[in-house]
């Protein structure tokens, strides 16, 4: 056992340890991200639930595989018991000023790349009761939400033909609408600490 | 090539003991980039995006994003009121400042990110690329020797006649390094498999999304040929990113496209921290003999004495 203590207590032995760590995180972490496949579930299965605890996990696809071809905003209409309507617009990053394009960037990323798609659907009424709680008037409560994504395509690049680019400022306006989301408020809604 | 020999390599390249300056500066860039997280992109709103009545609520984030099984997340051990967040939030400010001026470096490295990993945790909706990638590099920074150099604890260490830390096995620099090539080998790998990178309009497509716009280019933007000469520009150096920039002759080479690249899209393109925590990540690659002539020289042009004598070309 002293012989055991004393090997680990050599450069050799703690070089050899920490040599095994890197090997196995680099392994795994390889396979986390590689494309999804059988194999690469049952590789990363093993460590799947120690990553996601320790925020291991990872995704580098930045502005890849494809660039999205849409420029869009999102918008909610609050409709209240008098029938008045109430416009929430999300932050859209080209209507403000550099500092608050700067500043609002953790706004800019949920409302652009979170809020308005089906990944985030199960978060929709969680947004519906927090601005249900803002602006509800004890005479005059909110009755529904409605959440609506403005979009329009961007002009499509075709390399084949010489023709004049569409410079940015004269992207078109986001005419296409769809509601992705409507909420019927209940009276628990806008009780404090409602989720 | 031999075994033996290969061994050797992977030895030298994780142990052999080198000067800590480049990560004890990383670790001030790294510093200012959390500390403009807490106090600007987080500042009034931090209740809003994490406190007991943020606009993501925790039951919903922990069935439907942790699938209800465990995750880090300190935040939980809070008691739920405003005051208790706001404490936390003023806590990340202290430590990211610690960090920058290198007290207790180890300690408040550990802090920021494990306040990072609680704060992704609790709401994963409002974090872009740079936000996981400083989230990423987190543990290997509180592992390293980044608070040896151009830090409060090494002056601390001087006045109390304590002798100076020598070189020291970089393996916690290099996993930072390794972190960085991993980046670019996924993004480059996700960007060949599409049709917009091959095809060269990628830069076009992204020049147009008016949600990012930031400063106009339009002698860039609205050229065909310079936009497509961008795109493999692009796709180049981020082959290089992973492979070339290994090698001492390239290296240097590396980095000034790599630093090219990503000024270029934070001029264009309105991503706050994505782009500067990779570009204060590529001054891990540069040598420390050359990070010191550097500190050195700015050092004397702004009146100080030499930060680190032993290793100025000059003396």
């Amino acid at each position: 056992m002293a012989s055991l203590l004393e090997f680990f207590k050599k450069p050799e032995a703690k070089e050899s340890g920490l040599s095994l760590i890197f090997v196995v995180f680099l392994f795994y972490t390889i396979s986390w991200l590689a494309p999804e496949s059988p194999l690469r579930s049952a590789t990363i299965e093993p460590v799947k639930q120690f990553y996601l605890f320790w925020g291991l996990d990872q995704n580098w696809k930045l502005f890849s595989p494809e660039i999205r071809k849409i420029n869009f905003h999102t918008e909610a209409i609050l409709t209240f018991d008098d029938g008045n309507r109430l416009i929430v617009e999300l932050p859209r990053m080209n209507r403000m000023n550099h500092a608050d394009r700067f500043r609002l960037e953790k706004f800019r990323k949920w409302s652009v790349d979170s809020l308005p798609w089906p990944d985030y659907k199960e978060f929709w009424p969680d947004f519906a009761r927090y601005l249900g709680r803002k602006y509800n008037c004890s005479d005059n409560k909110p009755r529904s939400l409605s959440l609506n994504l403005y979009y329009i395509e961007i002009p499509v690049l075709d390399l084949n033909k010489s023709q004049p680019l569409v410079p940015l400022t004269e992207m078109p306006a986001h005419t296409k609408m769809n509601t992705v989301f409507f909420y019927r408020y209940k009276p628990e809604d806008f009780k404090s600490g409602a989720p | 090539m031999t075994f033996a020999a290969l061994i050797q390599v992977w030895r030298r390249f994780w142990f052999d003991p080198q000067d800590p300056s480049p990560v004890a500066i990383y670790r001030i860039l790294y510093g200012i980039l959390i500390l403009q997280i807490g106090l600007v992109h987080l500042g009034e709103n931090f209740g809003q995006w994490y406190g007991p009545n943020s606009v993501v609520t925790l039951p919903t984030v922990i069935k439907h994003f942790w699938l209800n099984e465990p995750r880090f997340d300190m935040l939980l051990l809070l008691p739920q009121t405003e005051n208790a967040f706001a404490i936390f939030h003023i806590l990340f400010i202290v430590a990211s400042v610690a960090l920058t001026v290198g007290f207790c470096s180890r300690f408040s490295a550990l802090f920021v990110w494990l306040a990072l990993l609680s704060m992704h945790h609790h709401d994963p909706f409002n974090i872009n690329g740079g936000d996981a990638f400083l989230r990423a590099v987190g543990p290997w920074l509180a592992l390293s020797h980044c608070g040896d150099k151009f830090s409060l604890d090494a002056v601390i260490r001087r006045k109390r006649g304590q002798p100076e830390p020598g070189p020291s096995a970089p393996w916690a620099q290099r996993m930072i390094q390794v972190q960085l090539a991993i980046v670019y080998w996924q993004t480059f790998c996700c960007k060949i498999v599409g049709t917009q990178w091959l095809d060269g309009s990628a830069i076009y497509y992204a020049t147009r999304l008016d949600d990012m716009f930031r400063f106009p280019a339009p002698l860039i933007t609205n050229n065909i040929y310079l936009l497509k000469a961008l795109n493999w520009f692009t796709l180049i150096i981020e082959f290089a990113g992973w492979t070339a920039i290994w090698f001492k002759e390239s290296c240097y080479f590396v980095l000034i496209g790599l630093l090219c690249l990503h000024l270029g899209i934070d001029y264009m393109i309105n991503l706050p921290v994505f782009e500067w925590a990779f570009i204060f990540t590529l001054v891990t690659f540069v040598r420390p003999e050359d990070l010191n002539w550097v500190v050195n020289q700015v050092a004397r042009k702004i009146g100080l004495k030499k930060i680190d004598r032993g290793v100025d070309p000059s003396d």
